[in-house]
């Protein structure tokens, strides 16, 4: 990096006054010699072997570095002071040149000839090394541009004085804006001279003593190379022009990015302020009082977009309850006995609540990388999951469980996650479905069909025609709480509020994501329908899912008939 | 697209054997190694060509667990075909097979062709069911079988494609009546304009039109 600093040569042809004829003085800096550090093939040796037991820092801590703001690279103090002294020895820093060590470089320059067409053509010089090949690159350049362009440069006197570091600046600032303002001036075709170029800028980093044409200003700027005719004053003062509307431009585009950046920080700052504002409200208000203002219309509007993260936790354990008085012993007594007794356990049919316990944990929010084998809370949702089989053998495990536990291991202490999970499945939907209770089941799903009617009449109707029965899709939703189906904020946000609605909310999240995807839905046969909604698309946010949810209303008909009472009706209707 | 016909195809078998990754190995020929379950039933679609017919396979991949079997069996009516599988390197798996076949013979219709596969034949190191056990089972009960590996794609392919061909032939036979619905076997759109079961014309071999 050290010597490419160095080494890339620059040419910045003939300053702005100096009659063209007179041409490029070329020059020439060793940087070989000029190197006070010891140099390899390889590279800069520094006298490591002067340290007594050397560690890197103190060999860094001896390297005489300096930090080049411009080229945000780190230079050799030595090598820095050779070039700033070369540059002043020629006398212009502008016309400076630097070639690797070739004492051919002025008669190969000067040999360089146009055919007819203005082609360059090289002459066949055996001397050509790979240094050299860069410089008929460059002279390539040169030449292929049109008739305006030149390799000579234009440097800004202010610019260079109000460069903390001028010699830098006239050194580096070159080679980087050569590049923009070749595609920016787009004067030139993209021959193949300056694809090789554009590779070599790229590479430039990896390569040693490389030399090659740069400019400080857009190449529009330029003055012609000496063998050409100058620019006429017009054209001189229409390049002038041009190139003011591109820097214009580029200061517009810069201040509208400022604007957008700051735009969206001050959008974040006050989503964060209102964050903050919630947990307050939440902490002082709220949770002291939980009993009594839970159901009042300040707290339902409150939880409607969603609880701060920090106090979930504590909100979620609130709203679910702990109705069947567990414990965290008893907790510890189910992990204990499930040790002996789950991972022994068959079902009717022979199959191992252990084997599919240990499957399915490993394929629970799988993205997550969480309770994977191997992952953090691999074993804590398997001991989870069994000290449930434990508790309710009865039910056992039945597959989606690993996902209402996982989502809340996501949340809190594995032994809340537990008195959580078996109160949560404790509530009639959750147990009514996970016993497979078809009464049950088909009573949900038929009131939901009312529901569905109620609010999308048209989508109700193809459905039907499509012979897409409930079932197909809700199971899914109902058995994970939406937790498998949608992206983890989302149904987090979902599970929000069903545990502030109650089952009822499930229905009308169900009823959202149709109403939200209605006009692609209506358009599609059976197996899309199954396919689409047994498959949601990855990018659903919250807003837009809420805003549909929001639009669903849960009572129907004349009477207003609520969610509970025609479920009522369908269960007393059925037992 | 168009069709000529379209076959139910129902995924069988316990959980974790690769139901889905078969299926998704058949419809995006792709394999996932971060696995998901199946809680319900999840659906795929596919058009092949038997015959120098398209046919779309409509297929339903199922909840393996056996808390879900009643659920399952709502599933047969209307299959062509199943696919019954099982991982060979579980003989468990295996071992429940006669309880999915008495199932699937019991609540689906009786011509319904049976694929029996045996799945994750990449995993030989850890093969716990022999090739020749899974072909006598097939042999006793009159099924087609197949080793298949849904991660290297091997025999994914043919296992779906030989189940529609067996039920092409049926239908060729007239062993199958594609007038009947619950038979999983459905005439193209072209032929059947309100999609609802229709009069049989002819053989029912010009090709579907208009769009599923």
């Amino acid at each position: 990096m050290l010597a490419d600093a160095v080494n890339a040569g620059v040419d910045f042809g003939c300053n702005k006054n100096e009659p063209k004829q007179n041409g490029c003085d070329v020059s020439k800096v060793d940087i070989q010699s000029s190197c006070k550090v010891p140099k390899t093939k390889n590279g800069i040796v520094f006298p490591i072997n002067e340290l007594v037991n050397p560690t890197i820092d103190a060999v860094l801590n001896q390297v005489p570095l300096i930090y080049d703001p411009i080229t945000k690279q780190l230079l050799l103090q030595s090598e820095f002071d050779e070039l700033r002294l070369n540059s002043e020895r020629n006398g212009c820093t502008k016309n400076l040149v630097l070639i690797d060590d070739h004492p051919k470089e002025k008669e190969f320059i000067h040999e360089r000839k146009l055919d007819e067409n203005g082609t360059q053509i090289v002459s066949n010089n055996d001397n050509l090394d790979v240094n050299n090949k860069d410089v008929v690159e460059k002279t390539q350049i040169d030449v292929d541009a049109p008739q305006n362009e030149t390799s000579s440069n234009v440097f800004d006197d202010s610019d260079i004085e109000s460069s903390p570091l001028p010699f830098l600046s006239s050194v580096y600032k070159p080679k980087k804006s050569s590049l923009s303002a070749t595609f920016a001036s787009a004067s030139y075709s993209l021959s193949s001279s300056l694809h090789n170029v554009l590779n070599r800028l790229k590479k430039k980093n990896g390569i040693n003593n490389e030399t090659f044409a740069t400019s400080t200003t857009a190449l529009i700027l330029e003055n012609r190379p000496p063998h050409l005719p100058a620019k006429s004053i017009d054209e001189e003062v229409k390049h002038k022009h041009e190139y003011e509307e591109m820097v214009k431009e580029a200061k517009r585009k810069e201040a509208k990015d400022a604007k957008t950046l700051r735009k969206i920080t001050n959008k974040r700052k006050k989503e964060e302020d209102r964050v903050i504002e919630l947990i307050k409200v939440w902490q002082k208000d709220l949770l002291p009082n939980w009993s009594q203002v839970k159901n009042t219309k300040k707290v339902h509007d409150i939880w409607w977009v969603g609880i701060p993260p920090s106090i979930r936790e504590k909100v979620w354990k609130l709203a679910i309850g702990n109705d069947l008085n567990l414990t965290h012993e008893l907790y510890e007594i189910c992990v204990s006995r499930s040790r002996e007794k789950v991972w022994t356990f068959l079902t009717s049919e022979g199959e191992s609540v252990a084997d599919v316990i240990k499957l399915d944990v490993s394929r629970t929010f799988p993205h997550l990388g969480l309770f994977q084998e191997n992952g953090p809370y691999h074993e804590t949702l398997s001991q989870l999951l069994g000290a449930y089989v434990c508790y309710r053998p009865d039910i056992s495990y039945v597959q989606g469980m690993s996902f209402l536990a996982g989502m809340l291991l996501l949340n809190m202490e594995v032994s809340d996650a537990f008195i959580c999970l078996a109160n949560l499945l404790n509530n009639q939907i959750l147990m009514s479905f996970y016993r497979v209770d078809p009464t049950f089941m088909n009573a949900y799903y038929s009131t939901y069909q009312v529901f569905f009617r109620e609010n999308l009449p048209l989508l109700y109707k193809h459905f039907a025609d499509q012979q897409l029965t409930p079932d197909l899709y809700l199971m899914d939703w109902v058995y994970s709480l939406f937790s498998r189906s949608l992206p983890l904020d989302v149904s987090t946000h979902v599970w929000d509020l069903i545990l502030r609605d109650g089952e009822e909310f499930i229905f009308r999240v169900a009823l959202g994501i149709l109403d939200m995807y209605k006009d692609i839905l209506i358009k599609f046969d059976f197996i899309n329908l199954a396919q689409y909604l047994t498959k949601l698309p990855d990018e659903i946010d919250s807003q837009s899912l809420f805003t549909s949810v929001a639009a669903i209303k849960m009572v129907v008909g004349n009477e207003k008939l609520t969610f509970n009472q025609v479920l009522s009706s369908f269960i007393n209707s059925k037992v | 697209m168009s069709y000529a016909y379209l076959f139910k195809y129902i995924i069988i078998g316990d959980t974790g054997v690769g139901k889905s990754c078969l299926l998704l190995q058949f419809t995006d020929k792709r394999f996932q190694p971060v696995h998901d379950l199946t809680i319900g039933v999840e659906f795929g679609a596919r058009m092949i060509t038997i015959d120098g017919k398209q046919i779309k396979l409509q297929i339903w991949d199922t909840a393996g667990q056996e808390a879900f079997r009643s659920i399952t069996r709502s599933y047969y009516r209307g299959a062509a075909g199943a696919l019954l599988v099982y991982d060979i390197t579980r003989r468990d798996t295996f071992n429940h097979l006669t309880t999915w076949l008495e199932d699937a013979r019991q609540h689906s219709n009786s011509n319904m062709v049976i694929m029996l596969i045996g799945n994750k034949s990449d995993l030989e190191s850890r093969r716990e069911v022999k090739k020749e056990e899974g072909e006598a089972f097939a042999r006793e009960h009159g099924l087609i079988f197949m080793e298949t590996s849904a991660k290297t794609a091997a025999n994914v392919e043919e296992a779906f494609i030989n189940t529609a061909k067996e039920i092409y032939e049926k239908i060729q036979e007239g062993v199958f009546d594609i007038n009947n619905e619950a038979n999983g076997i459905k005439i193209g759109p072209q032929h059947s304009p309100t999609n609802t079961s229709l009069p049989l014309s002819g053989s029912g071999s010009s090709q579907g039109g208009g769009c599923c």
